[in-house]
Order: structure tokens, then C-alpha cells, then sequence
């Protein structure tokens, strides 16, 4: 049976130089795999290197048997690829609404507006004129309604109150229960434990930790990201 | 200064060679071509620095022109002459200076109002020059003048030419060496940020303006005496965006890619003009493929040659910072707000908040997203102007005013987003920051300015877990959003505020660096003894750091009080969990 999403001894960075180093992994559709390390590990560059924007500078993503290594970031969304950034993920002209019906767009808004009602009642304002976190909360709830196999979500929780970042880790595993796989790049330890089947531990570029939510307590991941 | 003199010395040996190799008329060709190249240099120097884009650059070296042309009418003494030439040029540089700074005060992204103005007023002129005959001859121009000192275009002028394009390149790769250039690249890259370091980027911009309209000017004159004629050509649009091709083909980002330009597209030009009749097709096409293959132009891609035949001669080094001249610290002083009001086009964001801090001390602001938290930093630094209300800080009034003075007042601000210098290094980010608030306009002109280093930013360096010390020649845009977080906090810090602005410092960063900048923004303010502001969602951080806390809820204040106080809050649990990481 294919696997849903092979990562083989992915290589990328930026220009001339390298920041992540043969990376492997992989993931089944419906898992959530949680990406963690300190600052400047990679995490980022092996979340745009699986979206797309950045190109590997060696091996392979594979999304159900299908490379994606050469395709651009927009063709690598056709097939069903989301990304949440970790910055300058909205934009700031268009309206709320707008900016939520963006793309190939399928989940109802509804159940969302009930966690995040600051949404809903901002709807037909510009999203430049809302706050750092609450931008951030319309970014992520774009990510889930879209109609996408794979997301990729770099520090969603970064600037969000705690309650909002209790209703993202619902929304990323009923996302997850939906059949998408996700992967989780974060440094709050609360959301990653919270949602994460599986976890990667990044160091200076290179796969230092594996494990599952089982397997893996939670002092080791604290002990991992303060290494 | 090897790195000045060598290319100098290399332009110069190479252009007085010309006459002795080709001949007076291919020297006279080559001064012309020279003279556009100055003008070149002069736009190349506004666009690639500030990304400032004048569209109308022939109307100073027009104007230049004519006027050179009527001084050289009258024969004067030759002092006289230059004399008058210098007022005139003093003239244009402080016309585009006033025309700039009068633009762009205010308005920091006025950058294609501008462009559209000043290629507006190249218009205007062109059509004066056309129409008023009495004065500038009309469409037939003004002629019937000597050359400057009577020399010969076509022999000893050249060398004036020569000495003058020489003089400009050398004057420039100066200033490159210097603070100036760092602050004027700064503008391009991030224009908010230097305004919150205290730097009024709009004279920044009209000084730049003005440097690139004295260059055009003075190639203006020069030209009236090569060509012995001026017509209205000479300020016109068709100019103004001949200069831009040049600009953008030579290298806008290198000292001698407009004069590359100028040199090879005239001659190229001269060379086809006669051969080949769809000679301005081809130049089209060179311009689309430079565009599009080497934005940076052909100066752009002789260095990439360079850098790869001689790696040594395109590596820089760091030279050892040196402590930046102490600054005087403000008083401490208590922060007031009163029943102050804030809308955004229908969209109320603060609603009558008045609370006042005391004068030392952490105060944290906590509250839900969109509470207005980050826009009450905004209105302390004047990024949003009040609705209503009143923001005093002391005894001064600072809501209102324009964000470069927040500085001045010893207001530091880390925005929420971490908002470096990208496209710089780490160090040339603390260069920058270490200049904010204590750089005199002489400094800026003195090569160890560049090397200045504040107290407070050694201070975030020396900590031994301060992840910034090793990657000091990184360029930032290879840095981690966290790292980032790190050299924000650094370069906020470095003209040691009286009032510490603070917008989720800890934001994106690991439990171990959350404790790091937690004890980073303590010491801070301990040794400091000032006022500190932190909006923060951590709730250990806001009881590891806090003095007093602020809770805001749909733009107004909830509670301001202790920690413990505002812990045991109904109100305040009825609307805000809080959490930690």
C-alpha cells in the first residue's frame, strides 16, 4: 500500500546554504506529526521545503507515491498541499470574508466561527486592521477549510492566547480525524503534546528524535527542545 | 581602502588611455557618454539605496544645462563662473531636498506619487523650454557659447570630464564605506523599523534626492559645455527614461554599473545607429534581458565573474566594534493615558482607556486577541493618531506625534512581529540600532561610525546563552523567527529607553528561551531603573517580570492592578484564561 507522505534524505536551505540535512520520515493521512526543536533548527525550512516554497537541494517528498520535489508551491497546492506560514500569512486589504474565500474553499465556516466569534463578527473588516493574533487565528482557520490532503502548519499558536490555541489543537485533530495528514512545526510543547501522534526532534538541521506520543514522555521533548 | 582605490585608480588609468589609444573623437564620444553617466550615477544612487524612483531626472540636468549655457553666454571670468555654477547647483539640490522631504513627511509610502511628480515636472520644463524663445531659445535651444574656460571639447575638455566622473565615482564608493549609505539602504529595507529607531526617513529621502539632482546637475553643465548647445530635449521625458535604461542596465546597487551603462549603450548606440536600422529593437531587447536575467545589471554580473575567478577579493570583513559615544538617559517618568479613543474607519479600537503606570518598574498588558493591546503601543509611538484623548509621558504630550520622535523622548519599541533589517547582517542590524538616538549628522560621515557598538547591546551579546554572538556575519534572513526575537530585543535596547515597549518578546521562542528573555527584560530593567511595557500571553512570564498588570477587553480596561490581584479577578477570569507554553 502507498504510503500517504514519504520524506526521503531531504536537503534544503537558502541560496548556498544548507539548513536542513537528510531528513526522513513519513506519514499516513489522518496522523499528525509534530515537528519541534529549538530556534533555527530547520523547522521552518523543512515545512517550506515539503510546500513548496523552497526548492530541495537533494532528495524527495513524495505524496502518495507522486514526487513533488519539482513542482513550484502552486502546483504542490493543486494536488492538495496547504500551508500555514509562520509570517505575513493574511492579506491585509482584503476583508476577512475575503480572505476566507480565497482558493478552493470547502469546509463550512460555521463550526469555526463558533471557536473563534471574533471572526465572524469582523467579517467585512479588512484583516489589516485586526490584531497580530487574531490575524494569525484567521490564517489558521483558512488552512483548515481549504480543501486540502496535506497541511503544514509553521507556529500557529505564536501570539495566540492560550484559549484560542486550545480550540486550534480541536480544530487540527478533527482536521486529522477528517483523513488529512498534518504536520506540526511548534515550539509549544502544550499543543504538540496535545495533538501529535508522532514526533520529529530537529537539531542543527538533522533528525535527532523520533518517537510517538506513546513512546515519548513528556520531560524528553522538554529536554529535547531546551538542548 | 584598497577596495576604493583599486577600482578608482583602474577607471581612471583606463579613460585617460582613450584619447592616446582612439583618438579625439572617440574621447569626445566617451565624454558625452560620461556625462550621462554621472546623471546615471547620481539616480542610480537614490534608486538603488532607497528604492526611491525619480522618473524625472532631466529636469535638473535640463535646468543645469540652461542655466550653464546662459553663465558661459555672459564670458565671465573663469572663478566668477564656477562661483555662480556652485550657487546654481546649491540651488537644484535644495529644491529636490524641499520637494522630497515635503513629499514624503508623513507619508513614507509615497514613493510612486514621487515618481509621477517629479516625471510631471521633467514635463513641465521640457514644455517651458519649448515655448519660452526669448529665454531659452525654444525649440532651437541656445547656443553661441564658449566651452567652460575655453577649453576644447574635442581635446582638453575631456580631461575635465574625465576628472569630474572620477571625482563622483570616488566620492561615492566613499560614502559607501560610510553610516550614511548603511541608513540610506536601511530605508529600502525596512522603512517602519528605522522611523521606531528614531531616524526621520523622510530627510533621509530628500537628502538622497538631493545628492542624486546635484549629480544630474552637475552633469547638466558639463553637457551645455561639451555640446555647446541646449535644447529642450535636454529636460524632457524622453531623457529622463533614457538615464533610468542606463541606470538599470549598468547596475543600480554598484558605484560604477550606471557609468558601465552610460559607456556601453552610448557606444553601442553610436555603433549600430549607422549599420542596423532596428538598432533600437535590439536595445529594447538588451534591457528586457538584463530586467529579467540580472536585475542587478551588468555591474552585477562582472562581480559574480569576479567573485568567482578572485573569492578573496569579493569576501568582507568584519572589522572589531568599538563602543558607541554614551548617551544621556532620560529621567524616569510616569505613562498616562487619558479616556483615550481610537477608531479605525468604523471599527472602534480603544474606547476610552485611561490608566497611568508608575514611572519604574514592569507593567504587563494581558488580554484576548483583538483586545487592543498591540494598538496601545501603537498610539505611544505614534504609529496610530487618537481619535480622542490624551497620551502624556512626564510632563510631555507624545500622542500624535511622528514616530521618529518616539526615540528622542526615549521610547524603544520591539514590534510584534519581529521586523529586522533583512536583506543586512546581524551586525550591520546593531550598527544601525547602536546609532539610534546618540549619532550626530558628523558622525554619519566618519568611517568608525559604522564600527560603534552600544553598552546595552554588548550587554545581550556577553550573556552567554544569547544565541546572537557566533552569528554576528549571518545574513538575517537566514535567521530563525526566534533569533530574530533575540537581535529585536537587542537592537530595542541599545538607546537604553526610558520607556521599553515590549510586544510579545517571548513569542516563537522555546520554554528556554522564554526564561532567557524573561531574565534578559528583568536585568534590564533592574540595572535601568525605568519604565518597562510587556504584552504577553505567558501568564509565568507575567508573574515571573510584573509590577503591575493591565488587562484590556474590547478596547477598554478591565483591571489594573498586582499580579496576585488580578489573578483572583472575577471580572478578569470571566474573560481571560491566560496559559502557558
Amino acid at each position: 500500500m502507498t504510503v500517504f507522505l514519504e520524506i526521503e534524505d531531504l536537503t534544503g536551505g537558502y541560496g548556498d546554504a544548507t539548513v536542513l540535512f537528510d531528513v526522513t520520515c513519513s506519514l499516513e493521512s489522518g496522523q499528525i506529526l509534530g515537528v519541534l526543536g529549538r530556534n533555527g533548527v530547520g523547522k521552518s525550512t523543512l515545512a517550506r521545503l515539503v510546500q513548496g516554497g523552497l526548492m530541495a537541494h537533494s532528495g524527495d517528498v513524495r505524496l502518495k507515491g507522486r514526487s513533488l520535489t519539482k513542482l513550484p508551491a502552486y502546483a504542490r497546492r493543486a494536488v492538495g498541499v496547504g500551508y500555514m506560514p509562520q509570517t505575513s500569512m493574511v492579506f491585509d486589504d482584503l476583508s476577512v470574508y475575503d480572505n476566507l474565500n480565497l482558493g478552493q474553499n470547502k469546509k463550512p465556516l460555521d463550526p469555526y466561527f463558533d471557536l473563534f466569534p471574533r471572526l465572524a463578527e469582523r467579517l467585512h473588516q479588512k484583516a489589516g486592521t485586526m490584531s497580530g493574533g487574531e490575524r494569525k487565528i484567521l490564517a489558521f482557520v483558512r488552512s483548515m477549510i481549504e480543501d486540502t490532503r496535506l497541511i503544514v502548519l509553521d507556529e500557529p499558536s505564536e501570539g495566540v492566547q492560550p484559549e484560542n490555541i486550545s480550540h486550534m489543537a480541536r480544530c487540527i485533530k478533527e482536521r486529522a480525524s477528517d483523513g488529512a495528514g498534518i504536520i506540526l512545526c511548534e515550539q509549544n510543547l502544550t499543543l504538540l503534546r496535545e495533538v501529535s501522534d508522532s514526533f520529529l526532534g530537529l537539531d542543527t538541521g538533522r533528525i535527532q528524535l523520533r518517537g510517538t506520543a506513546d513512546t515519548l514522555k513528556p520531560e524528553d521533548l522538554r529536554e529535547f527542545i531546551s538542548l | 581602502m584598497a577596495s576604493v582605490l583599486l577600482p578608482v585608480s583602474l577607471l581612471l588609468g583606463a579613460l585617460l588611455l582613450i584619447p592616446e589609444l582612439f583618438g579625439d573623437f572617440v574621447a569626445y564620444q566617451i565624454g558625452l557618454y560620461l556625462i550621462y553617466g554621472i546623471a546615471a550615477q547620481g539616480l542610480g544612487f537614490i534608486w538603488g539605496k532607497t528604492g526611491v524612483l525619480p522618473l524625472g531626472q532631466a529636469l535638473f540636468f535640463g535646468v543645469a544645462a540652461y542655466l550653464a549655457a546662459s553663465t558661459l553666454k555672459a564670458d565671465l571670468p573663469l572663478v566668477l563662473t564656477l562661483a555662480i555654477s556652485g550657487l546654481f547647483l546649491c540651488a537644484i539640490g535644495g529644491f529636490a531636498f524641499l520637494l522630497a522631504t515635503l513629499i514624503f513627511r508623513g507619508r513614507s509610502e509615497s514613493g510612486p506619487y514621487f515618481s509621477l511628480i517629479t516625471l510631471a515636472l521633467a514635463m513641465i520644463a521640457e514644455q517651458i523650454a519649448g515655448t519660452a524663445t526669448s529665454i531659452t531659445g525654444g525649440f532651437n535651444g541656445m547656443s553661441g557659447f564658449a566651452s567652460l574656460g575655453h577649453l576644447d571639447p574635442f581635446g582638453s575638455y575631456y580631461y575635465v570630464i574625465v576628472g569630474m566622473s572620477v571625482g563622483v565615482s570616488l566620492l561615492l564608493f566613499i560614502l559607501n564605506k560610510l553610516p550614511v549609505h548603511l541608513l540610506a539602504r536601511a530605508v529600502l529595507d525596512n522603512e517602519p523599523r528605522l522611523q521606531l529607531l528614531g531616524f526621520p526617513t523622510h530627510v533621509i529621502k530628500g537628502a538622497a534626492f538631493a545628492f542624486s539632482a546635484l549629480l544630474a546637475a552637475l552633469a547638466g553643465g558639463l553637457f551645455a559645455s561639451h555640446q555647446g548647445i541646449v535644447t529642450p530635449t535636454s529636460t524632457g521625458f524622453a531623457l529622463s527614461a533614457e538615464l533610468l535604461i542606463l541606470t538599470a542596465v549598468g547596475g543600480r546597487f554598484h558605484v560604477l554599473g550606471p557609468l558601465l551603462g552610460a559607456v556601453i549603450i552610448g557606444w553601442l548606440s553610436a555603433e549600430l545607429r549607422d549599420s542596423f536600422p532596428y538598432w533600437e529593437l535590439l536595445m529594447a531587447f538588451v534591457f528586457i534581458t538584463v530586467v529579467l536575467k540580472a536585475p542587478g545589471g551588468i555591474a552585477e554580473v562582472c562581480e559574480k565573474v569576479l567573485a568567482r575567478f578572485m573569492p578573496s577579493a569579493s569576501a568582507s570583513r568584519q572589522a572589531s566594534a568599538i563602543a558607541a559615544p554614551s548617551r544621556t538617559v532620560q529621567a524616569p517618568a510616569k505613562l498616562k493615558f487619558h479616556d483615550v479613543e481610537l477608531k479605525i474607519g468604523v471599527v472602534r479600537i480603544l474606547n476610552g482607556v485611561s490608566f497611568e503606570t508608575p514611572a519604574s518598574g514592569v507593567v504587563s498588558i494581558i488580554g484576548p486577541n483583538g483586545a487592543g493591546k498591540t494598538s496601545v503601543l501603537n498610539t505611544i509611538t505614534g504609529n496610530l493618531r487618537l481619535t480622542s484623548g490624551r497620551i502624556t509621558f512626564g510632563e510631555d504630550v507624545i500622542s500624535s506625534r511622528p514616530v521618529y520622535k518616539a526615540l528622542n523622548r526615549g521610547i524603544a519599541r520591539k514590534p510584534q512581529v519581529p521586523s529586522v533589517f533583512a536583506s543586512f547582517s546581524v551586525s550591520e542590524n546593531l550598527t544601525i540600532a547602536s546609532l539610534a538616538g546618540r549619532v550626530t549628522l558628523a558622525d554619519l560621515f566618519r568611517f568608525s561610525t559604522v564600527r560603534w557598538r552600544s553598552s546595552a547591546i554588548s550587554k545581550v551579546l556577553n550573556h552567554p546563552k544569547v544565541p546572537l554572538n557566533r552569528l554576528l556575519n549571518e545574513p538575517v534572513a537566514h535567521l530563525s523567527q526566534g533569533h530574530r526575537q533575540f537581535l529585536e530585543y537587542a537592537m530595542t535596547v541599545a538607546a537604553e529607553p526610558a520607556l521599553l515597549l515590549l510586544d510579545e518578546p517571548c513569542a516563537g521562542l522555546s520554554p528556554d528561551e522564554t526564561a532567557l528573555m524573561t531574565e534578559l527584560i528583568k536585568q534590564y530593567q533592574e540595572t535601568a531603573q525605568r519604565l518597562v511595557i510587556v504584552i504577553e500571553h505567558d501568564m509565568r512570564i507575567v508573574e515571573a517580570i510584573s509590577d503591575k498588570v493591565l488587562v484590556l477587553h474590547l478596547g477598554q480596561v478591565l483591571a489594573f492592578d498586582d499580579y496576585s490581584s488580578i489573578r483572583t479577578n472575577p471580572e478578569v477570569q470571566a474573560v481571560y484564561a491566560g496559559g502557558t507554553k
